[in-house]
């Protein structure tokens, strides 16, 4: 009965689970050596998951446990010549300002048509672009929608950092859209598009509020 | 925030903004999230820019629908082993 639930679970999760150990590993060949490592492990440890509901999360940890053991180290010596695109400077870039400020304005919704004619092609060499842990916090949360709460125990690091990597890992992939969108022949028309405030709040002093995030 | 009526309290645009994540994400909570609420149903350009972010989070959850069929096969046989 277990063993059923696992293979339901393994299979409905298959592409999910590939899609996570390459952005683990970043090798397709080495990704599939450790999903089905992660299979064989979920069948021997079936008697560790307590709690059918989280299978999902207990498939992607055991997957993460398996890079570390296992891969990490292949994948340190095959990084020794890649670029690393940290890319520190700039963390308010927004796409949507970038886009307001083009020669891509001539229409109605230019945000919209410019989402639209991002193929999935373009975001999924965009996502495997970016740092390794910006790019595996935002595949575990935009694409396969586990909550921050998940992502933390998947990946074994503190809810606020996996807040924190998602801001930034949003942020990058505007950047390397907009270099995208650049290479579609948009444009910056101005040097920076001013805000224009409809709210009547921008007369309010930076100290007047202090941001409130409920955990 | 909350002032002496209990009404929401007025943010400026780089708060709202800098919440928007926390928004998209549904991490963002009571008075916190009433106050972007507040703002974005008062502020255009910021509601703009919302759902911008909420078009793109889209779009990169549509990665999701991409099926591997070769990896499917192999682990459905390594299952039958097991």
């Amino acid at each position: 009965m277990r063993k059923e639930i696992v293979t339901r679970a393994v299979l409905t999760n298959i592409s999910s689970l590939n899609r996570f150990a390459y952005s683990l590993c970043r090798d397709q060949s080495e990704a599939e050596d450790m999903v089905a490592e992660t299979v064989v492990k979920a069948f021997e440890n079936i008697h560790q998951l307590r709690d059918d509901n989280k299978i999902r999360q207990w498939l992607f940890r055991i997957l993460n446990n398996v890079f570390i053991s296992n891969y990490r180290k292949n994948k340190q010596q095959r990084k020794i010549n890649l670029p690393v695109d940290r890319d520190n400077a700039d963390h308010s870039f927004s796409l949507y300002e970038q886009i307001e400020a083009s020669d891509f304005t001539d229409a109605a919704n230019p945000e919209k048509r410019f989402i639209a004619k991002i193929t999935n092609e373009k975001i999924h060499q965009a996502i495997n672009e970016l740092p390794e842990e910006f790019g595996i916090t935002l595949t575990l949360c935009d694409i396969d929608e586990f909550s921050y709460a998940e992502i933390a125990a998947i990946t074994n690091v503190a809810i606020g950092t996996v807040r924190s990597r998602i801001a930034r890992a949003r942020n990058l992939l505007q950047k390397k859209l907009w270099i995208y969108a650049q290479e579609l022949g948009i444009r910056a028309v101005q040097k920076e598009k001013e805000h224009v405030c409809t709210c009547g709040n921008e007369e309010l002093k930076s100290s007047d509020n202090i941001s409130l995030y409920a955990k | 925030m909350q002032n002496k009526n209990n009404e929401v309290t007025a943010i400026r645009c780089e708060q709202a903004v800098a919440r928007f994540n926390d928004f998209i994400d549904n991490y963002l909570k009571g008075r916190a999230r009433e106050e972007l609420i507040k703002h974005i149903a008062e502020c255009r350009d910021c509601m703009d820019r919302f759902e911008f972010e909420q078009l793109l989070k889209s779009k990169v959850h549509e990665l999701s629908g991409s099926e591997d069929t070769a990896i499917k096969k192999r682990i459905e046989k390594l299952i039958a082993s097991l």
